[in-house]
């Protein structure tokens, strides 16, 4: 049976459903994908590698698996992965030419985790090159060219997980994972106008991903639907942390704070109004809000100073084998470390960091003993052009504090469409939780978008 | 060369450089306490990031916080 787009753009949940009451077969549902993957990936080149093969043999596996009597949210869900989590077999680049034979001997955790839930294993998703770490300021240095924004495909899906981003979006996958260092799953889904979960540090095995660093990687979902997200994580997390609240019944239980500002000056007149419409929503919701102000701590050179001492270290193979010689060269790797070597950095700086850590992880607890959640306008900027450098960046106060923060803490977060501009572009909304309170992050998005349809809305190029 | 090429979160980086550029405001040099200069001629003797961490007190407890401490986990919060 023929699978039309109605049926593609459905959020993960919805198709769970489908699949579960035998309405819709995994082997038809995987195929539709596919069909519209060979259709939309010359457009968006938001995959590395599509696995027709693997896939068809997981879907046929997972509908044998039902008639037989199995059931589970995710048992024959079509989904891809950024590509620097590693597949068994399946070569995984880390989005460098670098890396382009790369193949994993065994698929990392969270592969390993969705396997065995039965979800369907469309291909590996893009990623900007190394996760961004070292990484090229021009939007057209991905693998096989600039992996371009379903909403207008002359912009940028964001980074550092721009293929779970646009694939989401554009209807290619039921759901994908992407990772965060700092704002590597935050971004792209503001950018793309998809839902995307930030889990707690910890809460979701690393092993077998890229390490960019140690103590800031995340691995989470990028789902149509904080519903999906909610799904896919009690499928991933390595803790048994709960999920029963986070329904949209659960998010009107909330005590909510808010945030107006995130340290950036407003990408579009837009982004104000959707932000204080969202605000509406949420208080005809009949949830409390109250503002709050956020510490002022060195948060962001405390993560500044934590990804680069990291990251050097995580990468110090790769530069030993003289892989960085292969990577897009519009600056060569001396002129990178140049600028490295004149920042002094020492372990002193390493350690206070860690200590800055400490400090906002406090400032954090003493916010969440008075509010649930906190709320505040989202990635705050509009999809970039694909063909331009990145504009630069001298000025001191672009700080982006809730999601620099949460890093900093590892505390989860969600970040969700909160409206468009006047051009079609997305907007988003960002979401923080406790310590594994991720239920709460979740179950506020899944008030907001019982109340609304900004999540609904699908791309052109879909 | 600037301290974008360092950030996995390019998009927050690099990207706030795009908010930037939409206000036609002269992009500040930064001096080396952490504060905005004047449009300095002379490079930061240290770049703002590592100004602000150098000058933040975090010395108020005697945990030995020599590497990131995780949230407690669920059980025992």
């Amino acid at each position: 049976m023929t699978v039309g787009d109605e049926i593609l753009d459905l959020p993960a949940i919805e198709l769970s459903e489908r699949l579960a009451a035998r309405t819709l077969t995994s082997v038809d549902l995987t195929e539709g994908y596919l069909a519209r993957i060979a259709r939309m990936q010359p457009l968006l080149n938001c995959f590395v590698t599509v696995t027709p093969e693997r896939a068809r043999a997981d879907a046929a596996r997972a509908d044998a698996a039902r008639a037989a009597g199995q059931q589970g949210p995710l048992l024959g869900l079509p989904y891809g992965v950024k590509d620097i989590i590693d597949t068994a077999g399946i070569r995984t680049t880390w989005g460098t030419r670098a890396h382009l034979d790369r193949v994993p001997e065994r698929d990392a955790d969270v592969v390993a985790r969705l396997t065995a839930a039965g979800a369907v294993l469309l291909g590996k998703l893009s990623t900007t090159e190394l996760a961004n770490t070292f990484g090229s300021n021009w939007p057209a240095d991905g693998l096989g060219g600039a992996h371009r924004n379903p909403w207008n495909r002359n912009l940028w899906a964001g980074g550092s997980s721009a293929g779970p981003g646009a694939a989401v979006a554009a209807g290619l996958c039921a759901f994908a994972l992407g990772s965060e260092t700092w704002g590597s799953i935050d971004c792209p889904s503001a950018l793309n106008a998809v839902t995307g979960l930030r889990p707690t540090y910890d809460a979701v095995s690393r092993r077998g991903v890229m390490t960019v660093a140690w103590s800031l990687d995340k691995v989470g979902p990028m789902v149509r639907d904080a519903r999906d997200a909610v799904m896919v994580l009690r499928a991933l997390a390595q803790l048994p942390i709960s999920l029963e609240r986070a329904t949209a019944a659960g998010g009107a239980a909330l005590r909510v704070g808010y945030i107006d500002h995130v340290g950036f000056p407003s990408p579009d007149p837009a982004y104000d109004t959707a932000w204080a419409a969202a605000k509406d929503v949420l208080r005809a919701s009949g949830v409390p809000m109250k503002p709050v102000t956020l510490p002022d701590t060195a948060d962001e050179p405390a993560v500044f100073v934590t990804l680069v001492a990291e990251s050097l270290v995580a990468f110090e193979g790769f530069i030993r084998d003289g892989h960085a010689a292969r990577m897009f060269d519009r600056e060569t790797w001396p002129e990178k470390i140049a600028w490295l070597d004149k920042l002094g950095m020492t372990a002193s700086d390493y350690v206070k960091a860690q200590r800055v850590r400490a400090q906002v992880q406090r400032a954090y607890q003493a916010i969440f003993d008075e509010v649930d959640v906190l709320v505040g306008p989202g990635f705050p900027l509009l999809a970039p052009a694909v063909d331009a450098k990145l504009p630069s960046f001298e000025a001191k106060d672009t700080h982006f504090t809730l999601v620099t923060d949460g890093n900093a803490a590892g505390l989860p977060a969600v970040s969700l469409p909160m409206g468009f501009t006047a051009s079609g572009l997305p907007l988003g909304m960002h979401v923080v939780a406790a310590g594994y309170r991720d239920e709460d992050a979740l179950a506020l998005a899944a008030l907001f978008q019982a109340q609304t349809d900004h999540h609904r809305r699908r791309p052109p190029a879909a | 060369m600037d301290r974008r090429l360092f950030l996995e979160g390019l998009a927050l980086t690099t990207l706030a450089g795009a908010c930037q550029t939409r206000d036609p405001a002269p992009v500040k040099a930064i001096t080396g306490d952490g504060g905005a200069g004047d449009g300095g001629a002379a490079p930061p003797s240290v770049p703002p990031p590592l100004a602000k961490l150098r000058g933040a007190v975090v010395v108020d407890d005697l945990e030995p916080a020599l590497a990131f401490r995780p949230l407690p986990r669920p059980g025992r919060r």
